[in-house]
């Protein structure tokens, strides 16, 4: 305490009750309390717990972001890795539902990723018509003429090209198999044939024109 | 922002405020070490959310706290909250010097047992108003009360004081 703040004290302690020499030996004896305990721990010591300190702080931070990157970069290659072997998988493998749950992400961002879907069901079919499971590849039959039944939109080329697939396995199937291969081949041609024909119907904007001017020949009022 | 330079002024200006406000309240110079090093890494670890405007009133009610917690898991025995600072990669370490020259004072020993036999309040003002030599109002703030009141306390307080030490 400086001499200002002495003076302040004794008014203090007076405005208290305090006598004027009650107060007087109450300020020195705060002064001599104060000088007595005035001691420091050593400059070298102080900075020594702050190196020690901010060095630790500092290694805390470096780790915990190092492990929160690299456990981030793990999880990424992993499913990053998954979703790629994912789409050679087969119905019954255990990553066949990471694929299913990527196509059906794949097709939510585009729709016409449906018809790559078509394909590979057919491809599938063909893969496992080799195959001695017969629960799998039924299901995976029926999802095939789901997806014929369900995709309105189909390109006559991703058809086509299914065609070929099932044709393909039915030659390679065993002969439990084949029953079912045959009537998916009728359905995909009949679906064909619709397709084809929708094509067919379609006009191009120019004969469209052309349509409307001959109308408006045979009937000068409209 | 270079806040590890900001830290560092803290510790460098308050750090020895903090050790005999905690050396007083236990009357160990090594757990008083200790109690300091983990007030100031409490506050280092909120660092970047502390409002500077109050930073003494922060440090003395930590290391309050930390005083209070340490009495509650370990009572009287004394135990030091090293290992929680070992915890932190933080190797011990005291100024033995100091340690020595405090330890050695039979003055320092004999208010050392005058402030202890004084009312808890009693003692906080003596330490932070005479010791520490904080102003009425900042005592107030660590205390959350009216500078009005503390000047009424520290007339107490030294009165007191002066009494157990004379009788003594």
């Amino acid at each position: 305490m400086n001499d200002l703040n002495l003076k302040e004290l004794t008014e203090e302690l007076k405005i208290e009750g305090a006598l004027e020499k009650e107060a007087e030996d109450l300020v020195i004896f705060s002064k001599n309390l104060s000088n007595l305990y005035a001691f420091e721990r050593s400059d070298e010591f102080k900075n020594k717990f702050l190196e020690q300190e901010l060095l630790t702080k500092n290694k805390f931070f470096g780790s915990r972001q190092m492990f929160a990157t690299a456990f981030l970069s793990l999880v990424l290659l992993l499913g990053v890795t998954s979703v790629v072997g994912a789409q050679g998988s087969l119905p019954g493998q255990p990553l066949y539902p990471i694929k299913i749950a990527s196509e059906n992400i794949a097709s939510f961002i585009n729709p016409s990723f449906k018809d790559e879907i078509l394909q590979r069901r057919s491809e599938e079919i063909k893969q496992l018509s080799g195959k001695k499971d017969g629960d799998t590849f039924h299901n995976t039959v029926n999802e095939y003429e789901k997806e014929l039944n369900e995709n309105k939109a189909i390109s006559p080329k991703k058809i086509e090209e299914s065609k070929k697939n099932l044709e393909e396995a039915k030659i390679n199937s065993l002969d439990e198999h084949k029953e079912d291969i045959e009537r998916v081949i009728i359905k995909t041609e009949t679906r064909q044939g619709e397709v084809k024909g929708d094509e067919d119907r379609k006009i191009s904007p120019e004969e469209n024109n052309r349509e409307i001017n001959k109308e408006s020949e045979y009937h000068p009022g409209f | 922002m270079h806040f590890s330079k900001d830290f560092e002024n803290i510790y460098i200006k308050y750090s020895d405020k903090i050790y005999r406000y905690v050396y007083l309240n236990t009357n160990d110079p090594y757990l008083a070490e200790d109690i300091t090093s983990e007030t100031f890494l409490r506050i280092w670890k909120k660092w970047k959310h502390i409002k500077q405007d109050f930073m003494q009133a922060l440090l003395y009610k930590t290391a309050k706290n930390i005083i209070i917690d340490n009495y509650r898991k370990h009572g009287n025995a004394k135990k030091v909250s090293l290992e929680e600072i070992v915890e932190k990669g933080l190797e011990p370490s005291y100024d033995e010097d100091l340690i020595e020259k405090i330890t050695s004072n039979d003055n320092i020993k004999k208010v050392n047992e005058a402030i202890k036999l004084l009312p808890q309040n009693l003692r906080e003002v003596v330490i932070l108003r005479f010791i520490n030599d904080l102003t009425a109002r900042q005592v107030g703030q660590i205390l959350d009360t009216t500078e009005v009141n503390i000047r009424v306390l520290q007339f107490r307080a030294l009165k007191k004081l002066r009494e157990i030490i004379k009788n003594e």
